[in-house]
């Protein structure tokens, strides 16, 4: 709108435009004040109370010369006693000023799609809509409504939609801010025949635990910076007691990978060689083989095996194929880098030496058919292998713990070990799943002399003497092997590395200062991967993951079915048959979960999200959410539906009333039928 | 005044047909058109299954203006001399070049595809195409004439029609009629049955054809089935195949269209009489077409682009219906007769899948997308047509500056639409999030379809507040807004690094935007407001799939004729309002007075 002409008058009205400055003489500083930031005095409430009604539209629609330019002038100029100033406070509650925040939020949000179509939905989130400076775009538009309300009080009744309506979007505002605050969103992943009594929410967490399970201790960490794109050094995170041992975050990556390099090693190291199998003049990548670990290299694996002298040797080069055993399964061990594989049957009766690394491991028991009971104990439903899975105890210089591990489900169930600052990673890989493998069999010794046995399947062993740096020829066609370098006493070391451009699924990580009174170390820890460290004597578990909370009760996926349509592959249906068990009323109860069909049970509410194949089995993925603020925002959006109809016919019975457009438009308009 | 509408429907509805030697002339289609077939997820008669395996193929479903069904059956019954025929168009010569292939043909047949090295490499370089990476606009092409090539061959290899139920499910694979291929029962009469037609097909022998078709609907009906489709949706589905409702529909709506322009000279009560009951009857044709979509697909039509812009077309027909009566002004019968003539046309003739296609499990037994989505295209409609009314407001404000009553109607009428279409709008995003609730466990997710619709929203919203607002702005409020516009700017703007050129036209026009939307005021700027706010609309409607999906990869804008399209538009609108504007502001200042220094709203 223009400043009006009058404003060419002089003096201090030139900050005043408008016809009314001009009979108004400032008196002091605090009068200049008091208009400066409340408006004319003289300014009453009613004109603003009138600002949305219909009848000043009407009174220049009325007006036969209202040309919207002439029409400021001419109101200023002709009509001295209307109102030209706000002043600051009913300028923030005005219409126009709602405008502005209104346009400011449209641009951010269009902005923020930008952005995401760049950067992905899980940053956009972080860096526009859940950011500070957006909630304050908010919070803006609260005020700016509750001050449109606040500033035509009291209200006519003609005011009754207006009311309404923004009475309404401030329930939305508040009720969005329940959902923010109070608000559970997280999901529980299921595979079939599985059961859960917890959920995942995306609410960073540190968790410490003593080895042995019976203590553990938990710190939520902010999302804000915890989930964030932004490394953080020192982010003043609160600190994690767990009996003497305390646990501070030092800094924060937002995505790591983890760096791995072989170095002679005199006093820990182990024999290994770095091979590679490619077509002939090409180069495959380089793989650093271990004794005593498997390497896959394509779609073969191979070992390395130390002679001892050349009867030994004599024996193996002999062109006979190796045994296969009639074994159960084999215990995996990882340990820093180094891969132990031992038969169940050779653990079975007395404990077997891991390496050099001074623990050992036996097995307690195998359960063909493993089922997590009620009290919470192991037990085997059969002797079927269905869910096949191991008891053992590693034995180390802190004394004895004892690992499960699922063939099915390898990165399943808490991790505890033992070791300095190292974890042992234990798996179980049954018989049944070991997949058909052509084995290549590195022979170092006698000296430095170095043999490879090739077994492919179904034929016959070729043995080769290899010399670094020079190609052998394979059985398998097209493919030459090649030992680049061995090394007597060799070490992994491994070293997390921050990633400088973070990746779309990236890898963030934590570095914590663990302290005792006695003597303080650091330790970085990657998102959902657990680590055992020992201090002071005493063996924990520490681990920087998402937050699991109780559901109070457990469900079961019984089954996950895709629907097809018909005669084609394409999905129609996505259904989960799950069962509830609540403990409180003990009984348990048969519920199906598909697309637009969620579940509800004790506040929460189950709705289908995605699944997975994994291999025969279905994998489903619920979204889980407690959200006390839907209602209140649903009662919003009721009365905000109600309200702008109300307007609308307020609007409408004045329009007419004031000027009829039928009526306005009698020669121009059409018959009624 | 039927009959001439008739007579102009059934002449754009003629294409001159070729004469094809090899097409049997004298055969009765009638009960073969009507068998049931299993095809793309449900079971149509199979004049679908031709039409839609006809217009795959080709890219029209009156070839050379034939029967699809015709086609379909020389395809399978007569395969060897078909694949000879040129049954490809490749019309666009860079595609052709690049592909290799002589200049001076623009058609090609099968044999001549199939056997095309060049074309052959670049079909096997789709395999290796990395996961993840988007098709380039040249694989994008190659992928399409595979897929052609790929369903022609199954048509060739008798494995399009099936035919024969599976008696055991209902969503069982229903087998083709094939000598080879296994089928369930005893299906040796429906063999013969279509070994005759076969036969009476290629000897172009009428009595024996009818026999033929006759004898296998009965055997066909004798095997055992799970399921099979009420013959009453079969007869409706043949009936809307046939007819074409909305071609006739857009048809009527251009006529009246024509007429309503011409109501604005003629000023007679009749014609204007004459004029709605054309808009009713298009309306009506539009409907009845819609209901028999809704019947056949067993689901409201309002699952895909092509539904969508039929709801945007009937809420025309049905708000025109319904506000001529309350507002009483020609320009209500003229605007929408004429959007919903363009909107419905645009969904006909643009290279769009028509066919009742599978849907989605989150848009499946759920009754949100009956109320959102009619919801949500009614309020476009209704700002569509207030944006054609802005646009006529613009120009005649800016052309004719003493139509002072006119521009006074045009005002009023456009602030009505955008208030109900505001008001509509609000109800879709609102029952879009009840249904996201239901769905997914959350009512607003940040999506950035979610994030445009209420973009538009508040676009919308702050054309009605500043409107209302009649009181002079304290210029300290001037200062408060540059400050929070330059502080979002300068959050916001780091953000978006790298800024190329074209982001930061972006940004500029977007501040250039901030500035009209709250500064402006005045009949004028609402006007040209209500026009951006519109393209706002638009971004949410087909921008946000085209233009942002696009921004992800690196292709950047090249893909994608509809946002060619949209930026052609777009731009041809921009030129037109900033024409607009500089004669309606040329005009305003008046040559005695000298510029004012200080103005701050120079749209006013």
């Amino acid at each position: 709108m223009r400043l009006a002409r009058t404003r060419t008058l002089g003096g201090r009205t030139l900050d005043y435009p408008g016809g009314l400055r001009s009979r108004h003489k400032a008196g002091t500083t605090s009068a200049v004040l008091w208009r400066w930031v409340c408006g004319d005095t003289e300014v009453n409430g009613s004109d603003i109370m009138h600002a949305d009604l219909p009848a000043e539209t009407n009174n220049q629609h009325a007006d036969p010369e209202s040309d919207a330019g002439s029409r400021m002038d001419s109101a200023v100029t002709r009509q001295g006693t209307r109102p030209s100033s706000h002043g600051m406070l009913r300028g923030i509650a005005s219409l126009w000023f709602a405008g502005v925040v209104l346009v400011l939020l449209l641009v951010a949000m269009a902005c923020a799609t930008v952005y995401e179509s760049m950067h992905g939905t899980e940053r956009a989130l972080a860096v526009f809509y859940r950011s500070d400076w957006f909630t304050l775009l908010l919070v803006l538009l609260g005020v700016s409504v509750t001050g449109v309300l606040l500033l035509r009080f009291p209200f006519t009744k003609r005011q009754t939609g207006f009311v309404i309506v923004h009475l309404s979007i401030l329930l939305i505002l508040a009720g969005s801010l329940m959902t923010r605050i109070i608000g559970q969103d997280g999901q529980v992943g299921l595979a079939e025949g599985q059961s859960v009594d917890s959920f995942t929410v995306p609410i960073p967490t540190l968790t410490a635990a003593l080895a042995t399970g019976d203590t553990q201790s938990k710190i939520d960490l902010r999302a804000s910076v915890f989930t964030g794109y932004d490394a953080v050094d020192n982010p003043r995170a609160p600190t994690l007691v767990l009996g003497p041992l305390q646990v501070e975050i030092q800094r924060y990556l937002p995505d790591s990978t983890l760096s791995e390099h072989v170095v002679r090693d005199e006093q820990h190291g182990r024999p290994a060689v770095e091979a590679s199998l490619a077509a002939p003049g090409s180069r495959g990548k380089p793989v650093w083989v271990f004794m005593g670990q498997k390497e896959t290299f394509g779609p073969l694996t191979a070992t390395l095996r130390s002679v001892a002298d050349d009867a030994e040797l004599a024996g193996l080069l002999e062109k006979k194929p190796s045994e296969h055993q009639g074994s159960l399964g084999t215990v995996k061990i990882e340990h820093e880098g180094s891969t132990f594989e031992i038969p169940l049957e050779d653990c079975t009766d007395e404990a077997v030496p891991l390496g050099e690394t001074g623990t050992s491991v036996r097995l307690i028991r195998y359960l063909p058919h493993a089922m997590v009971g009620a009290d919470r104990k192991l037990t085997s439903a059969s002797d079927k292998p269905v869910n096949p899975a191991i008891e053992v105890v590693l034995t180390g210089p802190d004394g004895p713990t004892v690992r499960r591990a699922f063939a099915r489900f390898p990165d399943f169930g808490s991790v505890h070990g033992s070791d300095q600052a190292e974890a042992f990673k234990v798996t179980f890989v049954a018989s049944s799943d070991v997949p058909p493998t052509a084995p290549i069999e590195i022979l170092a010794g006698p000296g430095e002399r170095l043999h490879v046995r090739f077994q492919p399947e179904g034929q016959d062993v070729v043995t080769t003497e290899l010399v670094p740096g020079e190609a052998v020829d394979t059985p398998w066609p097209g493919l030459q092997f090649t030992v680049l370098r061995p090394l007597e006493r060799a070490q992994m070391r491994r070293r997390i590395v921050p990633v400088e451009t973070v990746r779309e699924t990236r890898i963030p990580a934590v570095l914590v200062q663990m302290s005792t009174q006695e003597h303080t170390s650091e330790i970085w820890l990657q998102k959902y991967r657990p680590r055992s460290v020992t201090v002071d004597g005493s063996a924990y578990e520490l681990v920087f993951h998402s937050k699991q909370v109780p559901l109070g009760f457990s469900i079961k996926l019984n089954d996950f079915e895709v629907g097809r349509y018909p005669g084609e592959m394409r999905p129609r249906s996505f259904e989960s048959d799950i069962t509830i068990t609540d403990p409180t009323t003990g009984r348990s109860q048969g519920r199906v979960i598909s697309m637009n069909r969620p579940v509800s049970h004790g506040g929460y509410t189950f709705y289908q999200s995605s699944f997975r194949e994994d291999g025969k089995r279905m994998i489903s993925f619920l979204s889980v959410s407690r959200d006390p603020g839907r209602i209140v925002v649903f009662t919003g959006f009721v009365a905000l539906m109600f309200g702008m109809i109300v307007l609308l016919i307020t609007r409408a019975t004045g329009r007419r009333r004031a000027a009829p457009v039928a009526g306005r438009h009698d020669e121009e308009g059409i018959p009624r039928p | 005044m039927t009959s001439v509408l008739i007579t102009l429907a059934v002449i754009t509805l003629q294409t001159s047909p070729v004469v094809d030697a090899k097409l049997p002339a004298s055969l009765d289609l009638t009960t073969i058109r009507a068998v049931t077939a299993q095809h793309d997820g449900r079971w149509p008669p199979l004049d679908t299954v031709a039409r839609h395996t006809v217009k795959s193929v080709t890219g029209d479903i009156f070839y050379e203006g034939h029967d699809p069904v015709l086609l379909l059956l020389a395809w399978t019954f007569d395969a060897s001399t078909w694949a000879d025929q040129p049954l490809f168009r490749i019309k666009n010569a860079e595609l052709r070049s690049e592909l290799h292939l002589p200049d001076s043909l623009t058609t090609f047949s099968y044999t001549d595809l199939i056997n095309h090295e060049h074309i052959h490499s670049l079909v096997d370089g789709l395999a290796h195409i990395p996961k993840g990476r988007k098709m380039n606009p040249l694989e994008l092409k190659v992928a399409d004439i595979r897929d052609r090539l790929t369903l022609l061959q199954r048509v060739f290899r008798g494995g399009i029609i099936r035919l024969i139920p599976d008696p055991e499910s209902i969503t069982g694979t229903w087998h083709p009629i094939s000598p080879m291929a296994a089928a369930p029962g005893d299906i040796e009469p429906v063999r013969e049955a279509w070994a005759a037609l076969a036969a009476a097909f290629l000897a172009d022998d009428q009595g024996a054809f009818t026999t033929a078709s006759q004898d296998l609907t009965a055997t066909l009906a004798a095997l055992p089935a799970a399921h099979r489709p009420d013959p009453q949706r079969i007869a409706v589905e043949l009936r809307y195949n046939r007819l074409r409702m909305y071609r006739v529909a857009w048809q009527i709506m251009a006529v009246s269209a024509l007429l309503a322009g011409a109501a604005l000279y003629v000023r007679r009560k009749w014609f204007d009489a004459l004029v709605l009951i054309g808009i009713i009857a298009g309306f009506a044709v539009l409907t009845c077409g819609l209901k028999w979509r809704w019947e056949i697909a067993g689901r409201i039509p309002a699952a895909n682009m092509f539904e969508s812009l039929l709801f945007l077309s009937w809420g025309m027909g049905a708000f025109a219906i319904v506000s001529v009566f309350l507002v009483r002004h020609r320009l209500v019968l003229l605007t929408a007769s004429f959007m919903g003539a363009v909107s419905l046309a645009l969904a006909d003739c643009l290279p769009m899948n028509q066919f009742v296609r599978p849907i989605v499990p989150v848009l499946m037994d759920t009754v949100w997308m009956s109320i959102h989505v009619p919801i949500i295209m009614v309020s476009y409609s209704v700002l569509a047509l207030g944006v054609l009314v802005a646009h006529v407001q613009l120009v005649v404000m800016a052309g004719a500056p003493s139509a002072r009553k006119l521009t006074g109607t045009l005002d009023s009428m456009h602030y009505w639409y955008i208030h109900i279409g505001t008001i509509l709008l609000t109800a879709g995003i609102i029952t879009g999030s009840m249904w996201a609730a239901s769905s997914w466990g959350r009512y607003w997710g940040w999506d950035p379809k979610e994030v445009w619709s209420l973009v538009a929203l508040l676009g919308y919203l702050t054309i009605l507040h500043v409107r209302l607002d009649h009181h002079k702005i304290n210029p300290w409020m001037y200062v408060v807004a540059l400050i929070l516009g330059v502080a979002l700017f300068a959050v916001v703007a780091p953000k978006l690094a790298p800024l190329t050129t074209g982001k930061i036209i972006g940004l500029v026009g977007t501040a250039a935007g901030m500035v009209l939307l709250v500064v402006a005021r005045g009949r004028f700027a609402t006007a040209a407001k209500s026009i951006l706010c519109f393209w706002l609309i638009i971004m949410t409607y087909v921008g946000v799939n085209y233009v942002l999906g696009i921004g992800l990869h690196s292709y950047g804008f090249g893909t994608g004729a509809v946002v060619h399209y949209l930026f052609l538009v777009g731009g041809i609108d921009l030129a037109l309002i900033a024409l607009c504007c500089a004669v309606y502001l040329l005009r305003r200042r008046p040559p005695s007075v000298p510029a004012e220094p200080a103005q701050v709203a120079p749209l006013t």
